[in-house]
């Protein structure tokens, strides 16, 4: 086990955490996406880079 | 399938061509619990082998095989495995323009770049078509359309920055692509692969923030982590990485339970040592416990 583990292993021994974690833990097993897509985005794309313009 | 090759246009037997290396792909696979890649727009289908078309000949996919080649084994596996100094040649520019070609080619096929101006059009058409020249070799440099590089290998530390609790698992597990464009004087073609941004400029502004990333015509060395980047950069990822979890939080019960049953499959050696679980444990050490589960199970 190295050592980044036993951060959250630490954290699995605080009941706040553990509980927190047991109800919501479903949620955090996807993290691999392929976005391609602008559509959505588009507000927020053109503000930002209205920042990168200036 | 015969047609004409989107990059030499001569007539061929079209070969079945990948937006993103399908080895980067079959990482982001194989470093998974579920070994599955999802639609960020469509979280709920499943993606095989990434974005394909029947686009190229036989000649100009092997010249994209090639520099695939060359990017895995001289850049992406050792910077991953945590090499410090890479030193790369005309290989790796060829790569990044063949990646910043096939994003911007496929967002103007798929008519999302409507909302480019007529002068930023101009440009991206003229980006589009000194990138094809570079590629086959009509052109020595890319001219402006300059090539960038960022490594976000490995476990952000002293960020002082409003950072989204979702940075890790954002830069490392997943790959975006987009074209983004003020209308005015900035437009750029961005290929976030996992770990390591890629960013073609169509326009650009103010170059000075972007000194350091540029990738070279002919050779160059690759730091180890980036330790500067634009602002801007930054802020725009902490946007996608904050859209990147409301994609994911949009998954079905259904499918978010096929997944938890995917996980019950494996032991606990498989999941804690997978690349998904260390890039939330990066988050979790970053920004501390309660604003990953916490905030996050507000969400749902």
């Amino acid at each position: 086990m190295n050592k980044r583990l036993s951060t959250f292993e630490r954290e699995m021994k605080n009941k706040e955490f553990k509980d927190s974690f047991d109800k919501s833990y479903k949620n955090f097993l996807l993290a691999e996406l392929l976005i391609a897509t602008a559509e959505r985005d588009q507000i927020s794309i053109k503000n930002l880079v209205e920042e990168i313009g200036k | 399938m015969n047609g004409i090759c989107r990059l030499c246009e001569q007539p061929c037997i079209l070969q079945e061509s990948h937006i993103i290396p399908k080895f980067i792909v079959s990482w982001l696979k194989d470093t998974s619990p579920t070994a599955k890649l999802r639609m960020g727009e469509i979280p709920n289908k499943r993606v095989q082998d990434g974005l394909k078309f029947h686009w190229l000949c036989s000649n100009c996919e092997a010249k994209f095989s090639q520099w695939e080649t060359y990017f895995a084994e001289k850049i992406f596996h050792p910077l991953i495995n945590g090499e410090s100094k890479i030193y790369y040649d005309t290989n790796f520019l060829k790569f990044s323009v063949s990646i910043t070609w096939r994003v911007l080619k496929y967002f103007i096929e798929q008519n999302q770049t409507s909302h480019f101006s007529g002068e930023a059009e101009t440009k991206m058409n003229r980006a589009l078509l000194i990138w094809r020249d570079f590629i086959l070799g009509k052109e020595l440099t890319p001219h402006e359309f300059e090539q960038h590089f960022f490594n976000f290998e490995g476990e952000l530390s002293n960020i002082t920055l409003p950072t989204s609790n979702n940075i890790h698992r954002y830069l490392q597990r997943t790959i975006d692509i987009n074209v983004i464009t003020n209308g005015k004087n900035t437009s750029l073609v961005y290929a976030k692969l996992p770990n390591f941004p890629l960013i073609g400029y169509i326009d650009m502004y103010d170059k000075n923030q972007w000194r350091e990333t540029k990738i070279h015509v002919k050779q160059g060395t690759l730091p180890s982590k980036s330790i500067s980047f634009p602002l801007e950069l930054w802020e725009f990822m902490q946007k996608r990485a904050e859209h990147s979890k409301k994609l994911k939080n949009s998954l079905s019960e259904r499918q978010k339970q096929k997944i938890k049953e995917s996980y019950e499959q494996l032991s606990y050696d498989e999941i804690f040592k997978s690349g998904t679980i260390k890039s939330l444990e990066s988050d979790i050490n970053l920004l501390g416990t309660k604003n990953i589960f916490i905030e996050d199970e507000s969400n749902e």
